[in-house]
């Protein structure tokens, strides 16, 4: 076999793993004592039986959650002393402490929780690889929670993370504190992850977003720190980790509709369809527990005429999810997505005096394809103090394009992942993983080409009174078309404080990496004007991150019934920077920039008042994107990035209604790549982003009604040059469950 | 606790008040056609070039010569008494000069760098019925008037 994985180098790494696994497994066994704990969960107020409460022993991997009714049920914990946590969306978490647990004595518990508006989870699962609270994560992290996603309905969830802090999009490119600027959808530097496994495109590196079930997502986290320690290439510039929801054990129906009617362009000169366009989202859920076993279905079919010529799409997706439990030790999870869309295609518009259409002769430009996602976990709990998980992916992508290019591509990706979590003592965790992964594709502007890499990285967390002191580091390497590419090591190194139940104070210092992906090195394709030529002389870029941040969480405060606030500064320095440049014959190559610095400020806000009558978000985030030499002097403002980002969102909850208003600031780009302003005659303009949302809500029994305007106010803008952005749309959602 | 947020809040909306919303808006400009009739194998490609209206015709080859915008011709291969291309350039209200003028290079390299147009006059070709043409740009209105038919 020719592939260098199946080697000597990759068989020997095999082979420790699989006698370290061994010697751990051999210090524990599992179910070994007669030891439990059971009891109940319930809401404070009312009394009800809370199902699918998370009930974990901290320190441990070892959990369950609540049945339908609220009960659970703990066993085969060595006798000992324990602090158990139970957390829930919407609930303040709870840590019963000291609870001793004895020899064939059951432990009886009784937990009440507390609801609490906080939309987002406390409780994050992405930035160490395992549940943490909010406030001791090493670096900074925003969650999105599922009240967050229901109370915007949107069908895109790119559509979702533009509004949190520091997180910004460039023609569906995401960006975190402003890694990624805009590469034309080749090579990532945020990393998508899908239920913890990678989801960025085999070939250009890109996201799919169309490919996740944005109505069965339970919560969102990014990471806003490099995290390639942990999760490797592409993921220097942070990490979105989208998780699924989980079958109720509770039957559950659901039928959604959302219409949705574009505005004629404010400027009359601008008008180019009769007919106002419409937007068609209709979903159908199921969901059921089996057993001991659970798993929902949910088929969408859209529609969308798009705000402008060639922003038309239309799409059938299937997804469905089935969660395994057997017992308390094992479980498994299973997830497939299939997508077939077609859409059109453009990368200009006609002109600035019709910016709506697509240029001459290019309307029928597009592309059809089918794309299948198939992720497994697999997770044992050996011991309360030892886990292993593995996970699997594949992934196929076919799409060919149509009209004045014709086109083609053919991509697939295999992922596997094993990760081993180990409790030493209550204070002292680490986990180690491997992972490997497999990327073919064939495609007329890429040619036929395949990548591979192999990774093992250890996280070691140790707790020192207030302090967690955690060290990572990752080892990868990758290989192009058979021949090694690169080889890269990534330490991290952080410390978190937290003084008080309400207080964290994080710092943190990381190497973050980025491998070049096969569109970057072999793209060859000319479009409209954009020539773009290979280069496959491309190597890796590196990036040295610092980070400090606090937050402060408290709830309570006078009319106050949460209050959040959080702050960090940070620092990346980039080596190798890949962008994509145009030469003097407009040629573009995505080249290795001499150097590049992102450094900043991220202030955020959160709060809830009286009662939860009101609540209020906003984050401010500043942004110095330069490229630089290799002695640090500055050479330029980097492109497509805004130096300012504001979001802030208002929200009233009153008589059964929720109404919510949110708004967007972004400063004007400073510098692009292709087409400058002209002051003689104010082409090419490029405009501060303000735009304004505003949403009405309401459930009445089993039905859910929602009306949204997005951009109120008809604010017309350009990110990338000649490319006119989102056109004002009123949506109407209805939604059954039953 | 009431100061600080109070305090935040009025920042950030002073911040982003002193940045007016510039929401982009109509535009003027001039659009058109330029009809091939004959093409010469030498050329890279064409240009509509829009000069000041107070344009000294002799002296466009020069290099410096001002040039308000042009808009390139991309669309290749050009054939010769078939292909159209259509045109627009956005422009401030006022008077100008227009003209088609031949290109001896890739037209790209005016894309790559809109500057290097008074560097590359000296590759340029005039075709012969393709005398400037004095044009009036109102306030948000499209001069829509303005076909050429080039024959290099």
């Amino acid at each position: 076999m020719d592939n260098y994985f199946c080697k000597s180098r990759f068989l020997k790494w095999i082979s420790f793993v699989q006698i370290l696994l061994l010697i751990l497994l051999g210090s524990h066994s599992y179910a070994q004592t007669n030891s439990q704990i059971k009891g109940h969960v319930f809401d404070h107020k009312t009394g009800d039986g809370l199902p699918g409460v998370n009930i974990q022993i901290r320190g441990s991997s070892f959990g369950t959650t609540s049945d339908l009714e609220g009960y659970f049920l703990l066993t085969g914990m060595a006798p000992g002393e324990y602090d158990i946590s139970f957390t829930m969306m919407g609930y303040a978490p709870y840590v019963e402490k000291n609870i001793g647990v004895a020899h064939d004595v059951p432990v009886d518990l009784s937990v009440g929780l507390k609801a609490n508006v906080l939309a987002s989870p406390q409780v994050v699962v992405t930035s160490s690889r395992k549940a943490q609270d909010i406030l001791e994560s090493p670096f900074s992290v925003s969650a999105i929670g599922p009240r967050e996603i229901q109370a915007k309905a949107v069908v895109n969830m790119i559509d979702i993370l533009s509004y949190e802090s520091g997180v910004s999009t460039v023609k569906g490119q995401l960006n975190i504190r402003g890694t990624s600027g805009y590469t034309m959808g080749a090579g990532s530097r945020s990393l998508l992850l899908l239920d913890g496994i990678p989801m960025l495109g085999s070939a250009a590196g890109n996201v799919t977003w169309a490919t996740i079930p944005t109505s069965e997502v339970d919560r969102v986290e990014i990471v806003k720190s490099g995290g390639s320690a942990l999760y490797g290439s592409s993921a220097m510039g942070g990490v979105v980790n989208i998780i699924t929801r989980n079958a109720p054990h509770k039957p559950e129906t659901r039928i959604s509709t959302k219409i949705g009617v574009y505005s004629h362009p404010r400027v009359d000169e601008w008008r180019w369809r009769d007919s106002r366009g419409l937007l068609y989202n209709t979903e159908i859920s199921h969901s059921r527990s089996i057993g001991n076993h659970a798993a929902w279905i949910r088929v969408q079919k859209r529609s969308d005429d798009g705000f402008m010529e060639l922003n038309w799409e239309e799409a059938v997706n299937i997804s469905a999810k089935l969660k395994l439990n057997f017992g308390n030790a094992h479980s498994a999870a299973f997830f497939v997505n299939v997508l077939d869309d077609k859409a059109g295609l453009t990368s200009i518009w006609k002109s600035s005096a019709n910016p709506f259409e697509a240029p001459e002769g290019s309307s029928r430009d597009g592309t059809q394809g089918r794309k299948v996602v198939l992720n497994s976990h697999y997770n044992y709990v050996y011991s309360p103090d030892l886990a292993i998980k593995t996970k699997t992916s594949a992934y196929w992508n076919e799409w060919t394009s149509f009209g004045v290019d014709p086109d083609y591509s053919n991509e697939n990706r295999f992922y596997e992942e094993v990760q081993a979590s180990k409790s030493w003592t209550s204070s002292l965790t680490s986990i180690f993983g491997l992972t490997l992964q497999q990327n073919n594709v064939n495609a007329q502007i890429f040619g036929d080409h395949n990548s591979s890499s192999f990774a093992t990285f250890l996280l070691v967390e140790k707790k020192l009174r207030q302090f967690t002191l955690s060290a990572g580091s990752r080892w990868e390497a990758y290989q192009v078309d058979g021949e090694r590419q690169d080889e890269v090591f990534t330490p991290q190194l952080a410390l978190n404080w937290k003084p008080s139940p309400w207080l964290g104070l994080r710092i943190s210092t990381g190497k973050g990496f980025r491998v070049p992906t096969v569109a970057e090195m072999f793209t060859s394709a000319r479009r409209s004007i954009f020539t773009v030529e290979p280069n496959p002389d491309l190597t890796s870029e590196t990036s040295i991150n610092r980070e400090f941040g606090i937050t402060l969480l408290a709830g309570q405060l006078g009319v106050l019934d949460l209050f959040k606030l959080d702050a960090a500064i940070f620092h990346n320095k980039f080596k190798d920077f890949i962008e994509p440049i145009p030469n003097s014959d407009a040629v573009i190559h995505f080249t290795n920039i001499a150097d590049a610095r992102i450094m900043g400020l991220e202030l955020g806000l959160g709060l809830s008042a009286f009662n939860n009558l009101i609540d209020y978000k906003s984050a401010f985030t500043i942004l110095d994107p330069m490229e630089t030499n290799s002695e640090g002097e500055i050479i330029d403002t980097l492109s497509y990035r805004h130096r300012y980002h504001w979001i802030s969102s208002l929200g009233m909850h009153y008589w059964g209604m929720d109404a919510s208003i949110e708004y967007r600031y972004l400063s004007r780009m400073e510098s692009v790549e292709l087409f400058q302003e002209n002051n003689l005659t104010g082409a090419d303009a490029r405009v501060p982003v303000h735009i304004v949302n505003a949403g009405i809500g309401s459930s009445y029994q089993d039905w859910h009604f929602l009306m949204r305007v997005e951009n109120v106010f008809q604010y017309y803008y350009t990110q990338l040059e000649r490319n006119i952005e989102e056109e004002r749309i009123a949506t109407f959602t209805i939604e059954r469950r039953f | 606790m009431r100061f600080a947020l109070t305090l935040i809040i009025v920042t950030l909306i002073s911040m982003t008040a002193c940045e007016t919303p510039e929401s982009l808006e109509a535009i003027a400009g001039v659009e058109g056609a330029v009809i091939f009739t004959s093409w010469s194998d030498s050329l890279e490609g064409a240009v509509v070039v829009v000069f000041d209206k107070d344009l000294e015709f002799d002296r466009i080859d020069e290099p410096g010569y001002k040039v308000i915008d042009h808009f390139i011709t991309y669309g290749d291969p050009i054939n010769p008494g078939t292909s159209n291309i259509d045109y627009f350039i956005q422009l401030e209200a006022g008077e100008y000069q227009l003209m088609v003028i031949g290109l001896l290079l890739d037209p790209a390299h005016l894309l790559a760098d809109e500057e290097i147009f008074q560097e590359i006059q000296n590759y340029i070709v005039v075709p012969e019925n393709s005398a400037p043409r004095g044009i009036v740009i109102r306030e948000k209105q499209i001069n829509e008037q303005t076909d050429w038919y080039v024959q290099f």
